[in-house]
């Protein structure tokens, strides 16, 4: 853990291109699980009776 | 949800002749280039024109066929795969472009059709969006840009007074 901005940025920019070195079938499924938990988040409501939200669908979700 | 679905019903569909070409465009083309970008459609370059004389072809063959195979219109989209899928007329002459010089890339076996990251990065200059300009700046910092390619297409479409903003206020 590290409060230094530059290596914060250093460290975010090699993920980055981690990331975009994946091979396109791979980030393509990234993008379905992106797009599954964009549509859970949006249709999330906090319970009026527990004042908790359901959970997140899980990787292995359709 | 399968996106990867949604490609290999994008190649039946220029097998079976309904499409003459396509090319991914958008965020789901994007990500080939960069890494993986969060997106609620799929965009789908078509040619709705025919070139010799610039009429409107007939869609409806291509939401015939995509009926015939279950998938639901909702609104201006086609859920195929539990996506919405857009299909799109290229924007103007760049868009053409775009669609002309597409590349064939390898999805797990899959080949699928989609915009240079050249053409992706000049449409996103045209278009300006806060989003677009996102994107344009990730493109540039991409080692595989080829900037050089991007600046021909910045003189070619007459893109330059964006493409003087966008460096003036990126510095880059």
């Amino acid at each position: 853990m590290t409060f230094d901005i530059v290596q914060i940025n250093n460290e975010k920019k090699t993920y980055r291109q981690k990331l975009s070195r994946l091979p396109f079938g791979d980030k393509l499924k990234i993008l379905d699980q992106m797009r599954a938990r964009d549509l859970w988040i949006r249709s999330a409501q906090v319970s009026k009776t527990t004042g908790t939200i359901p959970h997140p669908p899980s990787k292995s979700d359709p | 949800m399968n996106i990867a679905g949604v490609l290999q019903t994008l190649n039946e569909m220029v097998e079976e002749g309904v499409l003459e070409t396509y090319a991914l465009g958008g965020a789901v083309a994007a990500t080939y280039y960069l890494e993986p970008i969060s997106t609620m459609d799929v965009d789908v370059f078509v040619r709705l024109y025919d070139q010799r004389n610039k009429s409107i072809i007939d869609p409806r063959p291509i939401f015939a066929f995509l009926s015939q195979k279950g998938h639901v219109m909702e609104g201006e989209y086609v859920m195929v795969e539990g996506w919405p899928v857009q299909f799109l007329a290229p924007p103007g002459e760049l868009g053409e472009d775009a669609l002309d010089l597409a590349e064939v890339a390898d999805a797990s076996g899959t080949p699928v059709r989609l915009l240079t990251a050249e053409h992706l990065a000049a449409i996103a200059l045209e278009t300006g969006r806060p989003k677009d300009k996102l994107r344009l700046q990730m493109f540039i910092e991409s080692p595989q840009f080829n900037r050089s390619k991007f600046e021909e297409l910045v003189e070619r479409f007459d893109l330059q007074p964006q493409w003087q903003s966008f460096k003036h206020t990126f510095e880059v």
